[in-house]
């Protein structure tokens, strides 16, 4: 039996007669958690879709905005980002491959498993 | 290549079986049947493994795309607006959990048994709920009930929280 057909289940049974008051309650806070948990797994989609970073951002902010990241990650580290973004371009690749990135596109690829 | 466990290959399988311990098969046959035999049961074995081990990598389930949530909230690279929406995520998805757990607790102690049911259905308190007439009615079906060898109530809220109950991993995964 799948979420949605149980979820069915607890509103008819909290609509029926036999059904005692606690659980009425019950069901009608577990029901209400559930509604809150579904806006904000929409909402961290929603996120996740717009801060995906892809490859052509990612070039620019390294040609126009280095001194941003000299001050995020030091000089060494703005070169180490330059060259991963232009080697990243030059493989074909169309995200940015950092963790945040790289995670939120597989949870993204999967999201209809958050939704549940 | 033969696909493995399909039925022509198991039919053979089986006559392969059946020859090697015949008295009229030769030792040579019967050895070299015994290590194919072997073979195919290590084949299987093999392919099984690599099937799972398969299916482990594909899944992303709703568990590890949660752990997937919580880690990317905490790399460096993760911009401050999609932490703070993991985090909302996460704290809604505990209290939903926390929600289902509470909820099953009130469905395990709610159901009703059957002895419990019968006690009831004869008591006063019957009687007040639903009046003379339509409390002889409920206890001669609670009764019936009994007799029949139920061990629970069979009212609809009791019957949908067993069935609630039976599926309860489906809440709380």
């Amino acid at each position: 039996m799948n979420k949605h057909t149980l979820i069915e289940k607890l509103k008819a049974m909290a609509a029926s007669p036999s059904a005692s008051d606690p659980v009425k309650q019950a069901v009608k806070v577990y029901l209400a958690a559930l509604a809150v948990e579904q806006v904000a797994v929409n909402n961290l989609i929603a996120v996740l879709e717009d801060n995906v970073v892809d490859v052509d951002e990612l070039l620019l902010e390294v040609e126009h905005d280095f001194d941003h990241l000299v001050k995020h990650f030091g000089v060494e580290g703005a070169k180490i980002f330059a060259e991963n973004a232009r080697a990243l371009k030059a493989a074909g690749a169309k995200y940015c491959n950092c963790m945040a990135c790289t995670v939120a596109l597989e949870i993204l690829d999967n999201k209809d498993v958050l939704r549940g | 290549m033969d696909k493995p466990e399909t039925g022509e290959k198991r039919a053979l399988i089986d006559k392969l079986k059946a020859m090697a311990i015949s008295p009229s098969c030769c030792p040579e046959l019967q050895k070299a049947t015994l290590s194919y035999l072997s073979a195919v049961a290590f084949e299987q074995v093999a392919v099984k493994s690599f099937l799972a081990s398969l299916n482990e990598a594909l899944d992303l389930s709703q568990q590890t795309l949660i752990e997937k949530v919580r880690d990317m909230a905490v790399t460096p690279t993760c911009c401050p607006v999609l932490r703070h929406a993991a985090k909302t995520y996460l704290s809604a998805l505990t209290a939903e959990k926390n929600a289902a757990q509470n909820l099953l607790k009130e469905l395990e102690s709610d159901i009703s048994d059957i002895n419990h049911l019968v006690a009831f259905s004869h008591s006063d308190r019957a009687v007040q709920k639903f009046g003379a007439e339509r409390a002889k009615i409920f206890a001669a079906n609670a009764d019936a009930l009994k007799a029949s060898g139920a061990k629970y109530c069979n009212c609809f809220a009791c019957t949908t929280a067993r069935e609630v109950l039976a599926e309860k991993d489906v809440l709380l995964d």
